[in-house]
């Protein structure tokens, strides 16, 4: 088990995303979603599916007008900017990484939103107060908390997120007989270090404990490899513009990361949740009776 | 496309025929729809490959077999000892190919390939 104190919760962070935002541009969508995409259909183009994304996530959150969201590890800030933009309501995203901050806030003035939003530099752990949010999204975190410190990110949007809340979390998970290997042990090694995916018994047991309903589970692991599958095209092609950035080194171990992600998400290695989640109380939860109106 | 061997170049190149015969029980049960070059020269499996195999020298397949692991692999990936040519993410799905047949390779391949691999 990894220790995933603060300290080096941020140095993890900062190795893997303040490499420099100009290259992850060089092979994500223009929205600069670094998260599993959602194709309605075969052939859907990155970019579509990274909204498409957004959008089912918004409408399993049941978005509403004035309402508050809180989004850990909000990235450079892609669903907070479409939340905000076509559902009204109000943001504050926190991430661990310097140039993500920069770069969400910059494109939230850029879109008019800044009375709207606002991202900070963050831990999750830093953040105050008692049912503070009508929502709670967490897209991509939970593989970097660790096994550690589940209980208490858990129990910390519990206590953050209002009693008629709803909690999205969307994230990697592995197989519950997992164990380390040469492959993933070079993949801590040299891109993405400390990360420890939770299978998706854990995920939901940790919510349970925390006094969670559990109201949906959703496994995307067939949209997280054409996803990578996607940006090793796309690093690919952006080669000789890779360079001005990095060194061939680093881009070849960008290549091998993601298209090795696509094949273990293929083969059933990885897998990709969304697990919708309420408070648990004595009376209905704040949630249509059937699912229809996200695909409505 | 089964048990057929490579066809190798320059024919008369003594290490590419042996090369030939280390990728011939390697993938002997494999779809042989892609080709393999090392340094200067070639096994051809398919004149219509999906992806080729680019290996830098002899010696890089020496110690990538002889220390088989897909960390070793990874790092000389990235030094760019080997790489693959065409549709990357189907060349890299090989590595299950290698992984199964480990377990199939019989006592008399294993020495086959140990005696060609030390001669490359």
């Amino acid at each position: 088990m990894l220790r995933h104190t603060r300290a080096r919760d941020r140095h993890s962070i900062a190795h893997h995303y303040d490499i420099s935002n100009d290259f992850y541009g060089l092979f994500l969508d223009p929205n600069m979603a670094y998260t599993c995409a959602y194709f309605l259909e075969e052939e859907t183009d990155l970019e579509r599916a990274q909204l498409a994304k957004f959008e089912h996530i918004a409408r399993k959150l049941r978005l509403k007008p004035y309402q508050s969201l809180l989004d850990i590890g909000c990235g450079w800030g892609s669903f907070i900017v479409h939340a905000c933009k076509h559902y009204g309501i109000t943001a504050h995203g926190v991430t661990l990484s310097r140039q993500q901050a920069n770069y969400a806030n910059d494109w939230i003035r850029r879109e008019g939103l800044e009375d709207q939003a606002l991202v900070e530099y963050r831990d999750y752990r830093d953040l105050v107060g008692e049912a503070q949010y009508d929502r709670v999204s967490a897209i991509g975190i939970v593989e970097h908390v660790g096994y550690r410190n589940l209980a208490r990110y858990f129990h910390g949007i519990q206590r953050l997120l209002k009693d008629n809340g709803l909690f999205l979390n969307h994230g990697i998970s592995r197989a519950r007989e997992w164990r380390p290997n040469p492959g993933s042990d070079w993949i801590s090694d040299k891109v993405f270090p400390e990360g420890e995916p939770p299978s998706l018994s854990t995920v939901i047991t940790q919510l349970e404990d925390t006094a969670f309903e559990v109201q949906d589970v959703e496994d995307l692991r067939a949209h997280y490899a054409k996803t990578c599958a996607e940006w090793v095209k796309r690093l690919q092609r952006n080669h000789e513009a890779c360079l001005r950035h990095v060194d061939e080194q680093t881009y070849r171990t960008w290549i091998l990361y993601l298209a090795m992600s696509s094949i273990y998400f293929e083969e059933g290695q990885i897998f990709l949740y969304q697990v919708l989640a309420t408070k648990r109380m004595e009376r209905f939860a704040p949630v249509p009776l059937t699912r229809e109106d996200i695909y409505a | 496309m089964f048990y057929t061997s490579a066809e190798v170049r320059p024919p008369e190149d003594k290490t590419a025929r042996r090369l030939g015969g280390i990728a011939d029980i390697l993938f002997r049960y494999s779809r042989k729809d892609f080709n393999i070059r090392v340094g200067g020269r070639e096994l051809r499996y398919t004149n219509n490959p999906r992806f080729v195999v680019r290996i830098d020298s002899p010696g890089t397949i020496r110690r990538l077999l002889l220390r088989a692991n897909q960390y070793a692999a990874a790092e000389a990936y990235v030094e760019g000892e080997w790489d693959i040519e065409g549709d990357l993410l189907e060349g890299l799905r090989t590595k299950n190919t290698l992984a199964d047949r480990a377990d199939t390779l019989q006592t008399g391949e294993k020495l086959k390939l140990l005696v060609k691999i030390f001669l490359l």
